[in-house]
Order: structure tokens, then C-alpha cells, then sequence
């Protein structure tokens, strides 16, 4: 009896913990087409309420929260001011929601999450995102996996357009603290403030392993290798009579990846691209 | 002495051909960096976000090349069905030339002190008003 009773207790304070909800913070601006981690808090903070659901199921649903903000989150966000058009919109001068994160927005949605966690509403502790690492990599995947050499930061490119619009948001910023004293002086951008690849044009944005997809941008040729993530990468561009360049996709794990294109030392913007099995189609977040 | 009378011929029909009508919108393509909601108009009015404003980098229209460059969208929805405008991704399509203002900051009127709101408009140029043909093939 004594043991049942342990058992019952260790079951407790496992699953309570893993039960507890977390206060999300909200410190950034968020837009459609962000790739951020607090987007996963965003939806997070979103599917907590049924009617700013983010998604019934797949990607962006309960427990499949991921950290790109695509037009379901937007939609949810417009549903979430809204709701909260008193604190959200009317300060800004708005009557309507816009999709956009700002400030209003973030102070409620914090505001909602601190509230919650102390409630401790069950939610799960910690949600997988869409670009989670792959289960681990069969023989046929192996050749496919980034050796030690290879490894690159994928973020790199993103982190020069993530410095152009911080630069931005600071002017901005600055202006509007001042209330208008400090006139909007918005930044120079320069050629070195841009990556120097970016990825145009991805036909097909996704697909089964072995699909032929047509890559083309600035600076991209037949001597770059493709990054699926930090884990994958495809070493062959191949080139057709017109000067097209496609790569195959390879035999990994379907999921959806940040595709990083990478020419000498150069690296691209991250952009989304989702291997499918025939069963499961791409998903429009 | 044929030849020559037929390539007059030609060049005399060539020159008769009506001129290509002036077209109304400009391509473009460019790396679309952020968006920013227009929500009020100078020097104090605020409106509801109709437009939203997308900011370019690597905007290439006409010579010369300017490296940031903005256009407006209707906020829901800038391009057509068939069609995107994501930030991060290129863009490629047209834009209706149109001088146009973006108010991105809205400071609202204050009784004590008095103070009668204040509008601030983007101050980088925004060249019209995007197209709806226009988008990436970059995927949501």
C-alpha cells in the first residue's frame, strides 16, 4: 500500500510539473512572415484561449506551436486585438486589428500570460517547434547529414536583415519616446548591410524526397550547397542547358526546414521549405 | 536596287506602327525587409490600417538603384489570391507610381497638457502602390 502511495506521489510531481504553465514574455515586434522563437510563445499564448486559436490541428495547433508567423497566426492575432480592442487597438488610435504585434499588443498578451501562470492552467511545459531536429538519421540520410567542417551559422543572413530592421525599429522608436521632438531619421543601408545571396526563387517551396527543385538568386551557382537546417545539406547544385540550377531533395526526415543556400563563404537569408510525404502534404501556416 | 526598295518598305512600315502604349505601372523586385501598418494621417488624424507599408531593400525599379525603397498594399490583402508578400523573401512584380504617405506613429491628444496628437510619417520615399500580380515563390 505504502508503495502504491509513493508511486502515486514520484506520478504527481513529474506531471505536475510538466502541467505547470509558463509566463511567455513578449519583448519584440512581431510581423507576418517573422521567423522567431517568440513566435512560439505568441501562438502559445494564443491557442491558450479558444477563440484565438491559432490552428484546430497541424502546425500552429496546440502542442505544434512553431516559430514562424505565417497568415493563420496573423489572422489569430486580428481575432486577439480584437477581443482586446479596449487595450489593444483604441490606444493606438485603432478600430480595427492589424496582425501586427507592437507594443499594445504585447503588453496584453504578457499580461494575459502572467495571469495565467498563476492560475497554473495545464498547458504543456515545453512545445516542439516546426523546425525541431529530426528523428535520428538512417544509412540513407547519413550522407546527407552536415560534417563538422560543414557546419555554418544558418542564421547569418537572417541576422543581417534582423540588424537592417533593428536599426529601423530604433529610429522608430526613438522618435515616438521623444514624442515627436527627435525628428524620424531612418538609417543608411549600404550594400554590407544586405546578404550578398538571396534566395529569389524556390519552384517547387516544397515536396517529396527526390523532387527536382529549381533554385534561383543573387550570387547563386553551380559551385553553392544547400543547408536544410543546421543538420542536412545537399553538396550538388546541378545546372541545365539554360543555366538553371535545381537540386534534388534529399532522402531526410519530412519537416519543415530553414533552407540556407551558401556560396563560398557567403550565406543566404533562411527561407522555409517543407519535405512532404505523399500522405503528407505541406501545410500553409 | 530591290533590296534596297524593300527594306525602305520595311522601315517606312516599322516607323507606321503605333507606339506601345505608356504602361501605368513600373516592375520591380527587391527583398522585402518589414511591414509597418499606416494608421495615421499628419499632421494628427488617425485612420484604421487600410495600407500597410512594405519596406524593400535591394529595391531595384529604375535606374538609379536605390537600396531601400517602399510601396503600400492594402492591408487585407496587398496582392492577389495567387500571390504573396512575405517579409524575408524577394518580391518580384509591379507597382502603380503614385506619391503616397505612410503615418507610423500616432501620438495621441492630450488635454493637460494641451497637446493635439501628433502623426509621424515614414521619411524614406515610397514609390506607389504595389500591384496585384505581384509576389515571391518563396512559400508561407
Amino acid at each position: 500500500m505504502l508503495r502504491i502511495f509513493w508511486l502515486f506521489f514520484l506520478i504527481s510531481i513529474v506531471f505536475g510539473a510538466g502541467a505547470r504553465a509558463e509566463t511567455l514574455s513578449f519583448t519584440k515586434n512581431l510581423s507576418l512572415g517573422a521567423t522567431d522563437s517568440q513566435v512560439i510563445a505568441l501562438q502559445q499564448a494564443l491557442n491558450r484561449d479558444p477563440t484565438t486559436l491559432v490552428a484546430a490541428s497541424g502546425p500552429g495547433s496546440p502542442g505544434n506551436e512553431t516559430d514562424y508567423f505565417g497568415p493563420l497566426t496573423k489572422a489569430a492575432v486580428i481575432r486577439f486585438q480584437e477581443k482586446y480592442a479596449g487595450e489593444v487597438l483604441t490606444p493606438a488610435g485603432l478600430t480595427k486589428g492589424s496582425g501586427y504585434v507592437g507594443s499594445y499588443t504585447r503588453a496584453k498578451l504578457s499580461a494575459i500570460s502572467a495571469s495565467k501562470a498563476k492560475t497554473a492552467v495545464a498547458a504543456p511545459a515545453t512545445l516542439p517547434a516546426a523546425t525541431s531536429t529530426p528523428p535520428s538519421a538512417t544509412s540513407t540520410t547519413a550522407a546527407y547529414l552536415v560534417k563538422e567542417y560543414e557546419k555554418i551559422d544558418t542564421h547569418a543572413g537572417d541576422k543581417l536583415l534582423e540588424n537592417i530592421q533593428d536599426r529601423i525599429r530604433a529610429a522608430v522608436n526613438a522618435t515616438a519616446d521623444s514624442l515627436g521632438t527627435i525628428p524620424l531619421v531612418l538609417p543608411t543601408i549600404t550594400e554590407a548591410d544586405i546578404p550578398s545571396i538571396v534566395i529569389k526563387t524556390l519552384s517547387p517551396s516544397s515536396g517529396t524526397p527526390g523532387t527536382h527543385v529549381s533554385v534561383a538568386g543573387s550570387n547563386i551557382g553551380i559551385s553553392s550547397v544547400v543547408y536544410f537546417g543546421s543538420e542536412y545539406i545537399v553538396r550538388a547544385l546541378s545546372q541545365d542547358a539554360f543555366g538553371n540550377l535545381s537540386f534534388v531533395i534529399p532522402p531526410i526526415p519530412p519537416a519543415r526546414y530553414d533552407l540556407v543556400v551558401k556560396t563560398g563563404s557567403a550565406i543566404s537569408n533562411t527561407t522555409p521549405f517543407v519535405i512532404t510525404t505523399p500522405k503528407n502534404p505541406s501545410t500553409t501556416l | 536596287m530591290k533590296k534596297l526598295i524593300l527594306g525602305i518598305l520595311l522601315l517606312f512600315f516599322i516607323a507606321a506602327l503605333p507606339a506601345p502604349s505608356h504602361a501605368q505601372f513600373v516592375r520591380f523586385g527587391g527583398l522585402d525587409v518589414m511591414e509597418w501598418p499606416c494608421i495615421c494621417e499628419p499632421p494628427n488624424i488617425p485612420i484604421p490600417p487600410l495600407y500597410t507599408m512594405h519596406v524593400f531593400v535591394s529595391f531595384f525599379n529604375n535606374s538609379p538603384i536605390p537600396l531601400m525603397g517602399s510601396l503600400l498594399g492594402l492591408t487585407a490583402q496587398p496582392v492577389g489570391p495567387l500571390y504573396q508578400l512575405v517579409p524575408g523573401a524577394w518580391a518580384l512584380g509591379s507597382y502603380t507610381p503614385a506619391p503616397a504617405i505612410c503615418g507610423i506613429i500616432y501620438i495621441p491628444p492630450t488635454p493637460v497638457p494641451p497637446f493635439p496628437g501628433l502623426c509621424i510619417p515614414w521619411t524614406a520615399p515610397i514609390y506607389g502602390f504595389v500591384n496585384p500580380d505581384t509576389g515571391t515563390s518563396i512559400p508561407i
